[in-house]
């Protein structure tokens, strides 16, 4: 999975010009609809407006292929596993204790679909929307300056901490035995990472005090909201794409309360 | 002119320590001047910034007594907000850890955000800023992926973008090749003359301060021991040099003439910087009718080398994120050979390739193209730790590579995986520990040991896997002269004693004083290779590599008609004036 400042792709499209709070819409709104659906095709709709946005995008298929790929492996973990614990509908096969409903196989399709979903949606934002713009989004959203700031921290300091996790295990590879190759070897490795916690936890708590020491040199207060250097400006197109959203978001709440239940949500037992 | 930075009857404590790090301090800064402060490690200088920044004692605790007034203010009485950022900031040591934004643009206009600034002004310091250290352009770039000029220079506009009155920076050039050096220095001075900023700089280089600073002050176990202008500061005789603080070579080749009683070239003097110095010696020069004659440098001995390399490069090609968008070439097709007994130094600018290279002779890297043979065995086939027992790496970091809370576990780390025998194992320790000169250390931690003794303990834990190609890179970073003489004669040594040594490192005085042969690397290639005094020689191929030779170096070769051009050491330069004090040197250099 490649960290988050990599994954924005630098494009003029459509998606990328929209105001980074309207795209935070949209994607709590593809959250509320992939969550209360678990039938195919409603779960199927869901996908395709997400793939229909991140063609829009223009989004590198190179990439988006290689997310597929993970994709459909973990859609068919599903549909593999979900036929095992739903037991309504009628039954396709039965092999003693094993017996495999259409309701199954539509719920295995529709939960991969909407796990998939999720993590699409969440690769679209990401891929057309800076990081920079995603935190003063927050704060433009009045959310406490306390989590936004430790989110900028946490997003900055991920590749540093990397740098720093890869400078350790190089350092230890040279002075430690061959550990080989294949599963056992792997699990060897993982049991060698108890001799990084010294290095990891010394060069953390040093730069954490060095950070700490920077903030304040240059007038930190966690108290006061900053001055937001960003401007964030709502236009025409970033008003339609949120009335779609809304209006999206309306329509499956009605038909999975309201009018079409049971082809929504299948039940399971 | 007013004082903008007053100091009185200054102690500290910090919390955890039982000594005082400052005593009595006593110290005043005139608005607009410029302040270089020098000291051994551990002298005191870092927490006397701490001080004057406010930080002390409002973010870092500890006993504090006497009285710190910044801009009319005392530090004690009121809160940080009231002097930080407008009047005093601070540029430190590590950019890494004071550029927290997610890009540069973040970075700078931070304070000003905190400052509550409107948009419109924050847009203007901000352009300002970037303009000021030469990076406009670089606004939406990540931190984390510029160089460490580039990242040294953001951490610098994004405190001068407050404008404040004092600007203090620790160290701000330990981790830069020597042009990066020289552009923060003038970056600073330029910040300085503008604005009338009043700048105070801990440095332990001391040519580029010489140069600039109005005033210096050597500091030593937490108080001020001498306080004057340059010149004062580094006259013969003076104590810094006791203290640990390295004149710059053109001065200490002044001390040499003097105490060697060569009163010919007394007009000489004792010179602060290479133009000084080329004038007086010229002058003095002229006046004798001498002169070099003709003369040849060394051709590099490399051609005639038989012996079986130890590591051999062919072709190496490295590429970061090979086949990702994001493909980087850091090698560019490298042929080289290290052989045994070689004692070898990788120079070049902020990456140009140096580390990258010599991670590819312990397998750390494998080439994308080419091969790297160590001992006739291809890298590509073979584990770092199979290469371990014939190569060792020490890192830059001696923070990366301690793994335990003893020293005599730590040097004991590598040869336990070798599955040695408990006597054996023991016999190795020590014999580690002896070439090092820290007997009696075992028992200790090496996590609370200065950085010069972590650094002899990573190099400690190397020598215990008797390995018979050493790579040191960079060793001397951000340590005092003192400490880096002690680290350079113990790799020395152990040259001698029959190990091949590669180390990387920006500072050319120790390249010329240790090295017998040097790798010039630029954008991924080798562009020269040879013997010390050939590859300094070559002013035109190192202009390219952006290397600066070492101050006596360059003199020298501007001074061509009467010095040879691989001059490399302030001995070499005392020497040919004394040959041409005897009435030319054809004889000399007869080559």
């Amino acid at each position: 999975m490649p960290l988050l400042f990599e994954m924005y792709v630098e494009r003029d499209s459509p998606i990328h010009r929209l105001d980074p709070r309207v795209k935070l819409l949209w994607f709590l709104c593809v959250m509320i609809c992939a969550a209360i659906v678990n039938s195919a095709v409603p779960a199927s709709i869901v996908l395709l407006w997400i793939i229909g946005v991140a063609a829009s995008a223009r989004l590198p298929l190179k990439r988006l292929l290689l997310l597929a790929q993970a994709l459909v492996y973990m859609i068919v973990v599903c549909v593999l596993m979900w036929p095992l614990f739903v037991k309504s509908g009628s039954v396709l096969f039965k092999w003693d204790w094993l017996v495999v409903t259409n309701n199954g196989i539509l719920v295995g399709i529709g939960i991969g679909f909407r796990i998939a979903s999720m993590i699409l949606a969440s690769a679209v934002i990401f891929m057309t929307t800076t990081q920079k713009e995603l935190i003063e989004s927050l704060r433009t959203l009045k959310i406490p300056e306390h989590f936004v700031f430790a989110s900028v921290l946490a997003l900055r300091y991920i590749p540093s901490l990397m740098g720093e996790w890869n400078a350790i295990a190089e350092a230890e590879a040279c002075r430690s035995p061959s550990r080989g190759r294949g599963p056992v070897a792997t699990i060897r490795k993982v049991f060698a990472m108890r001799s990084h916690a010294i290095p990891i936890m010394h060069r953390t708590a040093k730069m954490t005090t060095e950070l700490s020491l920077a903030l304040d040199s240059k007038g930190f207060n966690p108290e006061r909201r900053p001055t937001p250097y960003l401007e964030l400006t709502t236009r025409n197109s970033d008003r339609a794409f949120a009335a779609v959203s809304i209006l999206f978001v309306s329509v499956y709440v009605a038909l999975r309360f309201l009018l079409m239940p049971q082809q929504m949500w299948i039940e399971i037992y | 002119m007013e004082n903008v930075v007053e100091i009185r009857g200054l102690c500290f404590k910090y919390e955890d320590t039982e000594a005082s790090v400052l005593n009595d301090v006593n110290l005043k800064v005139r608005e607009g001047e410029f302040l270089g402060i020098m000291g051994p490690t551990g002298a005191g200088k870092t927490t006397l910034c701490l001080c004057i920044t406010g930080l002390i004692p409002h973010t870092v605790s500890g006993q504090l007594a006497g009285e710190v007034i910044v801009a009319g203010m005392k530090t004690s009485e009121h809160t940080l907000y009231d002097f930080v950022p407008q009047c005093v900031g601070m540029v430190f040591q590590d950019p890494e850890s004071q550029l927290f934004g997610l890009d540069v643009e973040e970075d700078v206009a931070f304070a000003l955000e905190y400052e509550g600034l409107p948009r419109t002004e924050i847009r203007k310091r901000l352009q300002w800023a970037l303009n000021v250290v030469r990076l406009d352009g670089f606004e939406e770039r990540f931190p984390y992926f510029l160089s460490g000029g580039q990242k040294q220079r953001v951490a610098i506009a994004s405190v001068l973008a407050s404008r404040p009155r004092v600007l203090v920076l620790d160290e701000p050039t330990s981790e830069l090749d020597p042009i990066g050096k020289g552009e923060v220095f003038r970056a600073i001075d330029d910040i300085r003359r503008t604005f009338q900023c009043t700048i105070i700089v801990v440095e332990h280089d001391t040519e580029d301060l010489v140069r600039f600073a109005d005033r210096l002050v050597v500091m030593n176990k937490g108080r001020i021991a001498l306080e004057g202008r340059p010149n004062e500061i580094f006259r013969r005789g003076s104590q810094a040099q006791t203290l640990g603080v390295k004149p710059p070579q053109v001065t200490e080749l002044g001390y040499l003439i003097h105490d060697q009683h060569m009163s010919e070239w007394a007009e000489y003097g004792i010179p602060l910087t290479i133009e000084e110095a080329r004038d007086r010696l010229l002058r003095a020069l002229e006046k004798r009718d001498a002169s070099l004659g003709k003369y040849a440098v060394h051709e590099h001995p490399l051609d005639a080398r038989k012996d079986e390399p130890l590591v051999e490069a062919k072709d190496l090609w490295h590429i970061y994120g090979l086949g990702t968008e994001r493909e980087i070439a850091a090698l560019k097709g490298i042929d080289l050979a290290i052989h045994p007994q070689d004692f070898v130094a990788f120079i070049g600018q902020n990456g140009s390739g140096k580390t990258t290279l010599a991670k590819h002779f312990n397998g750390l890297l494998k080439p994308s193209k080419g091969s790297v043979l160590v001992n006739g065995r291809n890298t590509k086939t073979a584990s770092v730790s199979e290469l371990s027992g014939m190569v060792g790496y020490c890192f830059q970091n001696p923070d990366h590579q301690i793994f335990n809370t003893t020293v005599y576990d730590e040097i004991a780390y590598g040869p336990r995986n070798l599955r040695l025998s408990k006597e054996q194992l023991h016999d190795r320790v020590l014999e580690a520990l002896r070439a090092v000169g820290l007997e009696g250390y075992e028992k200790l931690n090496p996590l609370f040991l200065g950085k010069g003794e972590r650094q002899k303990i990573a190099v400690a834990s190397i020598l215990a896997m008797h390995p018979r190609l050493l790579i040191v890179d960079e060793p001397t970073t951000g340590m005092d002269w003192r400490t880096l003489t002690t680290m350079m004669n113990l790799i020395k040594h152990l040259n001698e004693s029959g190990m091949a040594v590669v180390f990387i490192t920006h500072n050319m005085e120790i390249v010329a004083e240790y090295a017998k042969r040097i790798v010039v690397l630029f954008d991924g290639k080798v562009i020269l290779d040879g013997s010390t005094g050939w590859v300094f020689s070559q002013p035109d191929l190192l202009m390219k590599a952006l290397i600066a030779p070492p101050q006596i170096t360059q003199l020298a070769q501007t001074l061509k008609s009467y010095f040879r051009p691989d001059t490399l050491s302030v001995r070499d330069a005392c020497e040919h004036l004394r040959l041409l004090s005897r009435g030319g040197t054809n004889n000399a250099v007869a080559l």
